[in-house]
C-alpha cells in the first residue's frame, strides 16, 4: 500500500507551485512528465501591479479584473489574488525565472487585453515554458515523488460524521491511479489530495488545448456526485492560428498588433472604441465572429487578419520569437511580411470545481469535502466569473497553487490518514479497466470523438440558444451512451495509450454534458456566455454562481445548487471598453 | 537490418473517406497530396525480447501538403491500428514530447513536414524509430529515465548564497538576453537521440544536461557558478570532455539552443577560471601548443600531455604504443614543421595579443563574489 501524506494531482503550475510549498510526504501524480504540462504553452505572460513601467496598485487591477469577468468574479477572491501577485513574482524571480527586462534591469512589463497599465510580466512569448521549468527545477531540488505517466481513475471519497447541517460530512482518502507504463493500478492513500488537473478544451474540435487537456480532474469529480460551478463559460480566444486553432498569444496585439477585415478596416472600432484590439476576449472574439458572419472575413472565408508587419522585424523577434516561429513552422508565413490569418479558438474554462477561497473543494453551496482541494484551470475559485483577462490565469495557478499548499499543510498537522472501509474499491476498478479492454465493441473512439467535438463546436460556441444548446445535450446523452460500444485495439498492458485516450473520451463526454447543462440554465448573455435568445445581461436574476451536478436523487437527474457573487467593492455597472 | 526475416510486417491501406478537397484543385492553387508509406519500428517491452529482430509495421496514406507527421501517427492510430504507441502533447513544438527518429535523424513529430520528407530523402516511404540512446518501451515511446538523471546531476536550480533582495534582481538586458538560447530548451532529449557520444559512454550528461548547466552557470543570480564549472570539468562526472565535437546536437535541436556551443563555452570558462589540470583541458592545451609549433599537431607528444603525470596513465598508454611500433604506425619522434608553419605561428601570437587587450573587457571572473565576498 503506497501512503503519502499529500498527493497532487497534476504537475503543471499549480500543481508544481503546490508541491513546493507542501510539507511532509508529497506526491505528484501526473499523466505525462511534469514539463509536458500544457502551462508550457502559456506565452503572453503573468499579471502583476509591480508599476516596473508605469505607476500601478493592485487596486486598478482588482477593478480591471472584475469588470473583465463581467462582474461575476468573487471580489474577495480576487482581491487575494491581486494583493498577493507581486510577491509571488518576485518569489518566482529568486527561483531563477528568467523574466525580459526593462533598460534599468527590472522585470519588462507589457500591455494586454483589458488592462488599464501595462501590467504583464514576461519572459519573451514563452512565459510558460519559463515558469514551467523553474517550477520542475525547484521540485527535483526537493526531491518531490512524481509518478510520472500515472493516471488516476478513481478518488477515494467516503462518509465521516456529520456536517452542520445535518447533512453527511465526506473526506478524501486518497486515489486509485494506473501506471501507464505497466498497467498496474494502484491504491494510493493520502491525508490530502489536490486536483491541479488543468483545462478541458478538448472537447471542442478548434482548441489551443492540448491532447491531454481534457478535464480528467473534473470527471474525477463529478463521478463522486460533486458538483462542478460555472461550466458555460468557455473562454474563446481571438486569435488561433486559421484551422490549426494553434494560439497566437494576446502578447501580439498587446505589442501593438492590428486586426483586419476583408475590406482591410481594423474593425475592432466599431466594438470596443478606446480599447481597439485590446479589449478583453469575449468582446474581441465575437467581434471576430460578427465580422465573419457579415461576410467581411478575408476573401469572404471564415478568417481575418492579425497583422504586425508595421512592428518592424527587430521588435518581432526580440519580443515575440515564438510567434514568429511557430507561423514559419506550421503555416509557412513570415509575419514579417506577411499577417497572420486567425480565427477564435477554444482556450480557457473559467468554471470547473467549485471552491473555497482556502481551495477547498465544496460539496453543496455551504460544505467542503474534507481534504479535497482543487486549484489552476480546474478549480472555479471565480477570480475569472464570466471571462478572464490574460495573464490572470498563470497568477490565479501560482498564487491559489501556493495557498492550497498551504491550506493543506495546516489540514495534514491536524489529520491522519484515514482507513478505507470499502476494501473492495480497488477490486472494482481493476474489473472495470479489464472490462473496458475487453469490450468486443464496434465503434472507434474517434467516431465519438469527432461527434462529440464538432457538435460542441457547431452548437455550444460564441452564440448559443435554446434550440441549439437542447440539440447538443441530446448529442451528447447518446454519445455517453454508444462509449460503452467503443472498440480497444490495444489489448496490452505496457504504455497502453489507446486505453488512456478512451478513458479520457470518458471524462470529455461526462463534463460537456454539464457545460451543455449549465449553459441552458444561465439565461442571460455575460461574459464569454452569450445567448442569442437572451442577449442582455440580467443582474437580478443572474448575478450568481451555478453549481450542477448529477444526482440520482432528482427526478432529472440533475441537481443545481446557487452560489452568491462575492461583491465587496466594485458594484455591477455597464462593461464598456 | 534482417528485412527478410520481419515476421509480422502487414499493410494497411486507410484513404481519407472525403478526399475531394485532397485531389489538386483545377484552379492550380491547391493543395497538392500523394500517397506516402509510414514504415514504423513496433516494440513492446512485455513481449520482445531486447534483441528480437525488430517489427515493422508498413501503413499507407494519402497525405495533404503541409500536413505533419504527428498527424500522420494521429490518423494510424485513430483510424486504423489503435495500438500504435508514442507520446505527443501540444502540437507546437514547446512540450517536447514527439521526439522520434525519421530516416535516422531524430526530430519532432509535431512540426516535421511529411512532404518536405519525402523531398529531401527522394522517397515516398519513410522510416519512423524511436529516439536513439534510450530504452525503447513500445513502439515510439522511449524511457527517459537516463536522461532525467542527468538534468538532475547538474543542479539545475539557481543556487544563491545571500539573502534576496526585496524585490526582483536587478538583472541587465544583456544578461538575460545572454541566457534566451539555453532558456529555451524544451528538454525534449532529441539531442541526447542523436549524440555519438553516447552511444559510446553512457554515463556522458549528454548535451541537453551540460546546455542547462550553463544556464545556471552563466545567471547572474547563481553565486556556485565555480563549483559548477569544478564539477562538470571533473573527469569521473563524465561532463564537458566527454563530448567529441560532433556537432549532431547542433544540427538537429528543434529550439536552436546548440548545446555544443554552450559546452564549449562552459570549457573555456573552466579553463579560464584555472581549472587546467585534467586529461580534457591538457588536451586542449597540447593540440593547440602542437600547431603553434609546427602548424599541425604533434601525434607523439599529444597523448602523453594529454595524460599528464600520470603514472597509470603511461602504462595504459604503453600496449597502445607498441602496437603502433610493430605496425609500422608510430609518428615521427622529429615533429617537422609543414610548409607555412611560420604564418600559423604568426596568427597565434595575433589572437595572443588580441586576448591580452581584451582581458581588461572580460568581466568571467563574473563569478558574483562581489555581490557575497564571504562566501564561494
Amino acid at each position: 500500500m503506497i501512503q503519502h501524506d499529500i498527493i497532487i494531482i497534476g504537475g503543471g503550475l499549480a500543481g508544481m507551485r503546490a508541491a513546493i510549498e507542501a510539507k511532509g510526504k508529497v506526491a505528484i501524480i501526473s499523466k505525462v512528465h511534469p514539463l509536458r504540462s500544457h502551462s508550457c504553452a502559456a506565452e503572453g505572460g503573468i499579471a502583476a501591479s509591480l508599476g516596473n513601467s508605469m505607476p500601478d496598485s493592485w487596486e486598478e487591477h482588482m477593478y480591471d479584473t472584475v469588470k473583465g469577468s463581467d462582474f461575476l468574479a468573487d471580489q474577495d477572491a480576487v482581491e487575494y489574488m491581486v494583493k498577493e501577485a507581486s510577491g509571488e513574482i518576485f518569489a518566482l524571480e529568486h527561483m531563477g525565472v528568467i523574466f525580459s527586462r526593462t533598460d534599468d534591469g527590472r522585470i519588462a512589463q507589457r500591455n494586454f487585453g483589458g488592462y488599464s497599465k501595462p501590467r504583464v510580466c514576461y519572459a519573451t512569448d514563452k512565459t510558460g515554458h519559463a515558469l514551467l521549468h523553474e517550477l520542475y527545477s525547484q521540485i527535483l531540488k526537493k526531491g518531490v515523488k512524481v509518478y510520472e505517466e500515472w493516471y488516476v481513475l478513481k478518488l477515494i471519497i467516503e462518509p465521516k460524521g456529520i456536517n452542520e447541517d445535518g447533512s453527511k460530512q465526506q473526506v478524501c482518502k486518497g486515489v486509485i491511479a494506473l501506471d501507464i507504463k505497466t498497467g498496474n493500478i494502484e491504491l494510493i492513500q493520502a491525508k490530502a489530495v489536490l486536483l491541479a488537473t488543468g483545462a478541458y478544451g478538448k472537447c471542442y474540435k478548434t482548441t489551443s488545448n492540448d491532447y491531454a487537456s481534457t478535464g480528467d480532474g473534473l470527471a474525477l469529480v463529478l463521478r463522486e456526485s460533486l458538483p462542478l460551478q460555472d461550466m458555460e463559460f468557455v473562454q474563446i480566444h481571438p486569435t488561433g492560428l486559421y484551422k490549426l486553432g494553434l494560439l497566437v498569444t494576446e502578447a501580439v496585439r498587446g505589442e501593438g498588433g492590428y486586426l483586419i477585415n476583408g475590406k482591410g478596416e481594423r474593425f475592432m472600432k466599431r466594438y470596443a472604441e478606446t480599447k481597439m484590439e485590446l479589449a478583453p476576449r469575449d468582446i474581441t472574439s465575437r467581434a471576430i465572429e460578427s465580422e465573419i458572419l457579415a461576410g467581411r472575413g478575408i476573401g469572404g472565408k471564415d478568417f481575418v487578419y492579425l497583422d504586425l508587419r508595421h512592428l518592424g522585424k527587430e521588435k518581432i523577434m526580440e519580443k515575440l520569437p515564438f510567434v514568429h516561429e511557430m507561423c514559419a513552422k506550421q503555416m509557412h508565413i513570415d509575419v514579417v511580411t506577411q499577417p497572420i490569418p486567425v480565427r477564435p479558438t477554444v482556450h480557457y474554462s473559467m468554471g470547473g470545481i467549485p471552491v473555497t477561497k482556502e481551495c477547498e473543494v465544496l460539496k453543496d453551496s455551504k460544505n467542503r469535502v474534507l481534504g479535497l482541494y482543487a486549484a489552476g484551470e480546474c478549480a472555479c475559485i471565480s477570480v475569472h466569473g464570466a471571462n478572464r483577462l490574460g495573464a490572470n490565469s498563470l497568477l490565479e495557478c501560482v498564487v491559489f497553487g501556493k495557498r492550497a499548499g498551504r491550506m493543506m499543510n495546516l489540514f495534514c498537522a491536524n489529520n491522519e490518514i484515514e482507513e478505507i472501509y470499502n476494501q473492495k474499491l480497488l477490486e472494482e476498478e481493476k474489473k472495470k479497466i479489464e472490462e473496458l479492454l475487453n469490450t468486443d465493441g464496434k465503434i472507434r473512439m474517434i467516431e465519438v470523438r469527432d461527434e462529440l467535438q464538432n457538435t460542441m463546436e457547431k452548437y455550444c460556441w460564441l452564440l448559443r440558444d435554446d434550440r441549439k444548446l437542447k440539440f447538443a445535450l441530446e448529442t451528447v446523452r447518446d454519445l455517453q451512451k454508444a462509449y460503452s460500444q467503443i472498440n480497444i485495439d490495444d489489448k496490452s498492458k505496457t504504455f497502453n495509450t489507446n486505453l488512456i485516450e478512451v478513458l479520457e473520451l470518458g471524462s470529455l463526454l461526462k463534463f460537456s454534458e454539464i457545460i451543455v447543462l449549465s449553459a441552458l440554465n444561465r439565461k442571460e448573455s455575460r461574459g464569454s456566455h452569450t445567448r442569442a435568445d437572451f442577449p442582455k445581461r440580467d443582474d437580478i436574476k443572474y448575478l450568481k454562481h451555478f453549481m450542477v451536478s448529477k444526482n440520482e436523487d432528482e427526478a432529472t437527474g440533475i441537481k443545481i445548487d446557487e452560489r452568491p457573487v462575492v461583491i465587496t467593492k466594485h458594484q455591477p455597472e455597464e462593461r464598456k471598453y | 537490418m534482417k528485412d527478410k526475416k520481419i515476421a509480422k510486417e502487414k499493410t494497411a491501406k486507410y484513404k481519407k473517406p472525403n478526399n475531394a478537397d485532397a485531389v489538386k484543385n483545377k484552379s492550380g492553387k491547391g493543395v497538392k497530396s500523394k500517397i506516402i508509406k509510414f514504415r514504423i519500428q513496433r516494440f513492446d517491452a512485455a513481449k520482445d525480447k531486447k534483441d528480437d529482430t525488430p517489427r515493422y509495421d508498413t501503413f499507407e496514406l494519402e497525405v495533404k501538403e503541409g500536413t505533419t507527421l504527428l498527424d500522420c501517427l494521429d490518423m494510424i492510430k485513430w483510424k486504423h491500428d489503435g495500438s500504435l504507441t508514442y507520446r505527443r502533447n501540444c502540437k507546437n513544438s514547446i512540450c517536447g514530447s514527439c521526439g522520434m527518429k525519421v530516416n535516422k535523424r531524430t526530430k519532432l513529430a509535431c512540426e516535421t513536414q511529411v512532404h518536405k520528407v519525402t523531398e529531401t530523402f527522394c522517397s515516398d516511404e519513410i522510416l519512423i524509430e524511436p529516439m536513439g540512446n534510450m530504452k525503447p518501451v513500445k513502439d515510439l515511446v522511449v524511457d527517459m529515465g537516463n536522461f532525467w538523471d542527468a538534468l538532475h546531476a547538474v543542479k539545475p536550480w539557481i543556487i544563491y548564497d545571500g539573502s534576496f533582495p526585496e524585490k526582483e534582481f536587478i538583472m541587465k538586458k544583456e544578461e538575460a538576453k545572454k541566457l534566451d538560447a539555453v532558456a529555451s530548451c524544451i528538454m525534449c532529449g532529441v539531442c541526447y537521440s542523436d549524440c555519438n557520444s553516447l552511444e559510446v559512454e553512457k554515463r556522458f550528461l549528454g548535451p541537453a544536461a551540460l546546455a542547462r548547466a550553463l544556464r545556471y552557470a552563466d545567471d547572474s543570480r547563481d553565486t556556485r557558478k565555480k563549483e559548477r564549472l569544478r564539477a562538470l570539468n571533473k573527469p569521473s562526472n563524465h561532463g564537458i570532455w566527454d563530448c567529441t565535437h560532433c556537432f549532431a546536437c547542433v544540427q538537429v535541436c528543434p529550439m536552436k539552443v546548440a548545446p555544443l556551443e554552450q559546452i564549449l563555452k562552459i570549457r573555456k570558462y573552466a579553463q579560464q577560471s584555472g581549472m587546467i589540470f585534467n586529461p580534457g583541458a591538457r588536451h586542449h592545451k597540447a593540440f593547440s601548443d602542437g600547431v603553434k609549433h609546427a602548424g599541425w599537431i604533434n601525434e607523439v607528444t599529444l597523448p602523453m600531455k594529454s595524460v599528464g603525470l600520470n603514472i597509470v596513465g603511461f602504462f595504459q598508454l604503453a600496449p597502445v604504443g607498441m602496437r603502433m611500433y610493430f605496425k609500422g604506425k608510430m609518428p615521427d619522434i622529429w615533429h617537422k614543421p609543414i610548409v607555412g608553419a611560420e604564418e600559423i605561428k604568426k596568427i597565434y601570437l595575433e589572437l595572443e595579443k588580441k586576448e591580452m587587450s581584451n582581458k581588461s573587457d572580460i568581466k568571467e571572473p563574473e563569478l558574483f563574489e562581489h555581490r557575497n565576498p564571504n562566501k564561494e
